[in-house]
């Protein structure tokens, strides 16, 4: 994949703002919700994250810089979210002592890169080609997932042919055997 | 964190088997370095929470989301507004060339086994094809050049030639009927076209009717009453013939009432839209909650979710020419061009791309042309593609 042009000009321009909100959005709402438990709360404090990343407009010396900036934004505005809701239960308390861990934090962070990378691949699928892959790992055969999606059989099979062939040249042996098994 | 991005890409680059033998190394060195390292690493390449993470991210709502956002932060300003207006003209001048390039790339490339011709092989065009239902409810095949039939009905006799079903009345009896005042019970017949049919009817009193595909049309075989009275489905071109009685198309939620003129009425079940257009003359229209009168070259266009109905000058081409077997399209979105070409092309299809409904297109062809020639059209002009996946036209 291409990597977007941070550095080039001075002031961070729509385009390349475009480029990381891509690029990151996916993973860092995975990243919140695994704090937060909803979607659409998630999805909001990403935003802000990208907001105030925006509103910033400060010229970030690479990628790496970016998604630190952007990754701790998140932290922090999950934080001041659980920390504002009206009834702390237990479960929420846990949370904000993981989100404090500094080991939790990197743990998560590293965990989401990992899957992030993996989920721009399969992102460049069709859109019918990934709802099928995902109802294959999910482990659902070739007759469950044409009648899940109300679609024929060999449609299932030809979309997961794509899929296999455009996925096989990067990914390595033990997922290339998922996929072969689909 | 610079350092816990690198760990996430040497075990990302691990995942894809593109790590080198160096890059092995370190990352091995990381997992010794703790048993926290090495359990999350187990965990990440694992398959089952790479599967609900997939899940997960199939979550969130990315367009919405920078929808929001756009909005909030770039706020559309005058000077943009400008120089979209020129790109709009430049459009106008550049799209009929760019039109015209794709449609010689496309001759020139026909020999091609690409995916839009092994769409031709599949989906062809409609023909002159329906059905006539008798009033005892005999279906009558009518299709195909030689297709003849001679049949008689009470005083009217039935001729299906050339593809056109004539009706013509046996005038002494209808006289015969007048003069003796007596009221006869009408006898009706009708008339369907199938998906990629259509066909051409002359009714008793001399009307002319073309149907559109996936039609019906339903008429009295001799108007004996004091209105002559018809039922639409679908799509029909009416000429009718001025003989003092008025005539009236039924449909699901708009009427006409006419006396002579030339019309067109489109008024499908499975559209938002119901639209009559007038050629010549004058038409009476009636909703359940207005009447409104159409001028000749006057379109009205009925909205069936909120029974609005407006009318506008329009060139009436457009609405009318499929008569002379075009197929055309006025700045229509691409669900309704897709749910017109589909009426006779009969494909199914489905919509991969969700935005690709919005995109708007004009354009006209034949009907009898390949639809590959439309889909590159529209491959040319839009940022659509076309793929046949089994016997269904899939839209990316």
């Amino acid at each position: 994949m291409e990597k977007p042009q941070f550095t080039k000009s001075k002031a961070l321009d729509k385009k390349a703002f475009k480029l990381i909100f891509d690029k990151f959005f996916n993973a860092l709402c995975a990243f919140a919700y695994k704090y937060l438990n909803e979607v659409s709360a998630a999805e909001d404090l990403v935003q802000e994250a990208f907001v105030s990343f925006w509103e910033k407009g400060e010229n970030f010396e690479n990628e790496s810089a970016i998604k630190a900036f952007l990754y701790t934004s998140v932290r922090n505005k999950c934080l001041n979210y659980l920390k504002h809701q009206t009834v702390k239960q237990k479960h929420e308390q846990n949370l904000i002592y993981e989100l404090e861990s500094d080991q939790f934090f990197t743990q998560h962070v590293i965990e989401e890169e990992v899957f992030n990378q993996l989920y721009q691949e399969i992102s460049q699928l069709p859109k019918s080609a990934q709802q099928i892959m995902l109802l294959a790992l999910k482990g659902l055969k070739n007759k469950e997932i044409a009648e899940q999606l109300d679609i024929s059989e060999n449609t299932v099979k030809t979309q997961k042919k794509i899929a296999y062939s455009k996925l096989k040249q990067k990914l390595s042996p033990p997922l290339n055997a998922i996929l072969l098994t689909l | 964190m610079e350092q816990h991005f690198y760990i996430a890409e040497l075990i990302s680059k691990k995942i894809r088997n593109s790590i080198s033998p160096e890059e092995e190394t370190e990352l091995q060195h990381w997992i010794n370095a703790s048993t926290e390292n090495a359990e999350l690493f187990q965990k990440i390449v694992g398959n089952e929470q790479l599967l609900s993470k997939l899940e997960i991210y199939q979550l969130f709502d990315q367009q919405k989301s920078w929808a929001l956002m756009e909005k909030k932060l770039f706020k559309t300003k005058t000077v943009q507004l400008q120089t979209q207006k020129y790109w709009r003209y430049a459009a106008a001048i550049l799209l009929p060339l760019f039109l015209a390039a794709g449609v010689m790339y496309f001759y020139l490339n026909s020999t091609e086994e690409d995916v839009l011709s092994r769409i031709d092989k599949v989906v062809k065009p409609g023909s002159q094809k329906a059905t006539l239902i008798l009033e005892d409810g005999t279906d009558i095949d009518l299709e195909g050049e030689t297709a003849q039939e001679n049949i008689k009905q009470r005083a009217t006799e039935i001729i299906n030639h050339n593809n056109v079903l004539t009706y013509t009345q046996d005038t002494s009896v209808a006289d015969s009927n007048e003069s003796t005042a007596e009221k006869i019970e009408l006898v009706f017949n009708q008339l369907k076209t199938p998906v990629g049919g259509g066909y051409q009817l002359t009714l008793a009193d001399g009307t002319e009717v073309w149907l559109n595909a996936a039609s019906s049309l339903k008429y009295p075989i001799a108007f004996t009453d004091s209105t002559r009275e018809v039922f639409l489905e679908g799509e029909g071109y009416f000429k009718v013939a001025h003989n003092g009685k008025p005539f009236i198309v039924n449909g699901n939620s708009l009427d006409i009432r006419v006396l002579g003129t030339t019309f067109n009425v489109s008024n499908y079940e499975a559209e938002p839209l119901a639209t009559a257009t007038l050629v010549e003359g004058r038409i009476q229209l009636s909703t359940s909650k207005e009447q409104k009168i159409l001028q000749h070259n006057e379109h009205a266009v009925y909205t069936k979710q909120n029974t609005d109905l407006l009318v506008n000058q329009v060139n009436t081409n457009v609405y009318t020419s499929w008569v002379e077997g075009k197929i055309e399209f006025a700045n229509e979105d691409l669900e309704t061009v897709m749910r017109k070409l589909a009426r006779w092309y009969n494909f199914e299809y489905s919509f991969e791309n969700e935005q690709a409904k919005q995109f708007h297109f004009t354009g006209r062809i034949n009907n009898t042309a390949q639809i590959s020639s439309i889909f590159k059209m529209l491959e040319m002009t839009t940022k659509v593609k076309f793929e046949l996946e089994e016997e269904t036209i899939v839209i990316l």
